[in-house]
């Protein structure tokens, strides 16, 4: 191979900011409308702190549907709605609606299921000292699940970058855009392989860290 | 204190509760005992609606709790405190902060908290531990913790369910001798549900047995264990199945007090010539003050045309005498 390093620095130092900055901002996302959702499903789920069979159903079928939709598919199927929020479907900063999109639900099931995971004598204790639903969420359940929340978090920020990757082949920005311009269209090959290693390592990264978060949060 | 009538609850086609009635007065220890799946935990939860009968009446303090909702509720269900079998402690939280729980829920401040906190590890001994995660504490001083943790909100009545049923005889001692030091020292109500007979014996002013839903016998532990044919007298007593021979009749006799330590077996055999031999005995100290101590003794009378006039001499005199 001969690079020129340079070069190869111009074009993928913003492309990385670029990745870095859609995936900071869908996760953000996701976290906002993620965690709420995740709660909702929880708490109206059979085990849950209010179960209400007919909502959660409802409920879950529409995480499933946005779970199920791959996602090459659903970032065409909602262009408009990115139109309307963004003003553009083009470029990292509108790939950030189709990314929160698909990872709300995502998101939102493992927090049901880390949250399931928490022993009910919990929940029951919280109740008997005179806690109501929100408190409940507040002091118990988020506090209690928190390590399993950050895992969860991990494997959904991996799952975006994987996500930002194929946005990019579509009209989005960043490193996945490069790779696959680069590599799959103009046959550079050793620039897909660099931009595609730079991928490895931010996955790599963002895992090492979740995991040390969440093994620092556990106490049992 | 705390006063149920007629309560009953169902489960699909499982009675939980099939008309209970229960009364703990102010200030004792009250202990329900059974069975697993005599209706024991859901009974305890109807006093704090961490389950709504179906009919009948829970009242604590005076105040209907099945009629309460919302933040009534919430408030009522403060100033009872609870105490698990498992101890559902957060486990990533500290002692300290595991304390501090209830008066957070209350939006009590931290400045208010600390001071409170404090003095309740040092009422259950743990002051060294307040930084201490659960998964670092052993077992009776998690209990310790969720005791403490019971009592922050200052309640007036305490529920425990199963409180010492995780734990080891050693600790479960400790724990008992704590709940009722508190008992004695706060003037705290406990009602308390167990399937070991040890606890009632050991801690319970009062007691009522529990199968099936139902309540089969009630009253004070002193009187249960002093009155033949008791249920927990039984239980405490343990005489089992040992019968006398053939040609000789099983008679079960119960001391009280003073009556402990009378020579009763001579009396018989001096005073009414019988041969009574001694199958079993068993002496049974009552919880509360002064020590009522109850003693029960399994004899062989020999069959005799006096058996009947020394059994009637024994009762004159105030034992309990029950023939087998």
């Amino acid at each position: 191979m001969n690079l020129d390093w340079a070069e190869l620095a111009e074009l993928l130092g913003p492309a990385s900011l670029e990745t870095l900055q859609m995936v900071g901002l869908a996760t953000l996302w996701t976290v906002i409308a993620g965690l709420p959702l995740g709660v909702a499903l929880y708490s109206l789920s059979p085990r849950g702190l209010r179960p209400v069979g007919s909502v959660y159903k409802i409920l879950g079928l529409v995480v499933n549907i946005g779970r199920s939709i791959p996602f090459i598919l659903l970032m065409l199927a909602i262009i408009p709605v990115t139109r309307l929020l963004i003003g553009t479907s083009i470029g990292s900063f509108a790939a950030v609606v189709p990314l929160s999109v698909a990872a709300v639900p995502f998101f939102a099931r493992l927090v049901e299921s880390s949250l399931l995971d928490i022993d009910p004598g919990l929940v029951e204790a919280a109740r008997s000292m005179g806690a109501h639903g929100l408190g409940i969420v507040g002091r118990v359940l988020v506090p209690e699940s928190l390590p399993s929340l950050i895992r969860a978090l991990t494997v959904t920020v991996v799952a975006i970058i994987g996500y930002s990757a194929m946005a990019g082949a579509i009209g989005g920005g960043g490193l996945g855009a490069v790779a696959v311009r680069y590599g799959y269209q103009r046959f550079q090959y050793d620039t897909m392989i660099v931009a595609v290693i730079i991928l490895v390592v931010l996955v790599q990264l963002i895992q090492f860290a979740g995991d040390l978060v969440s093994r620092r949060l556990d106490r049992r | 204190m705390i006063e149920l009538s007629e309560v009953r609850k169902k489960y699909r086609d499982t009675t939980a509760l099939d008309g209970v009635d229960l009364h703990v007065r102010e200030g004792e220890v009250y202990g329900v005992l059974g069975r697993s799946g005599a209706g024991k935990s859901t009974l305890l939860r109807t006093v704090n609606a961490l389950e709504r009968p179906d009919s009948g009446s829970v009242r604590v303090a005076g105040t209907e709790i099945t009629a309460l909702g919302g933040s009534e509720l919430r408030a009522a269900r403060s100033r009872i405190g609870m105490v698990f079998q498992h101890f559902h402690l957060l486990r990533n939280k500290t002692v300290e902060a595991n304390v501090a729980l209830p008066l957070r829920i209350a939006g009590k401040n931290k400045g208010d908290r600390g001071p409170r906190v404090a003095e309740l590890l040092d009422v259950v001994g743990l002051s060294d531990k307040a930084g201490a995660y659960p998964a670092q504490l052993s077992g009776g001083q998690r209990q310790r913790v969720a005791i403490a943790r019971a009592l922050a909100a200052e309640p007036d009545v305490l529920l425990s369910d199963e409180a010492t049923s995780a734990l080891d005889q050693q600790t479960t001692v400790e724990i008992l001798d704590l709940l009722r030091r508190l008992n004695r020292d706060l003037g705290l109500t406990i009602l308390l549900i167990t399937h070991e007979l040890q606890v009632v014996t050991r801690i319970c002013d009062s007691a009522a047995i529990l199968r099936a839903g139902r309540v089969v016998e009630s009253g004070k532990v002193a009187d249960l264990l002093a009155e033949p044919g008791s249920e927990l007298g039984r239980q405490a007593f343990h005489l089992g199945d040992t019968a006398a021979p053939e040609a000789a009749s099983t008679v079960d006799i119960t001391f009280t007090g003073a009556e402990v330590g009378e020579p009763v077996v001579a009396a018989l055999v001096r005073r009414f010539d019988l041969d009574v031999s001694i199958l079993d005995a068993a002496v049974q100290t009552a919880p509360g003050d002064g020590g009522f101590t109850v003693g029960r003794l399994r004899l062989a009378v020999p069959a005799s045309p006096r058996t009947g006039e020394a059994l009637e001499w024994l009762r004159a005199r105030g034992y309990g005498v029950e023939e087998r």
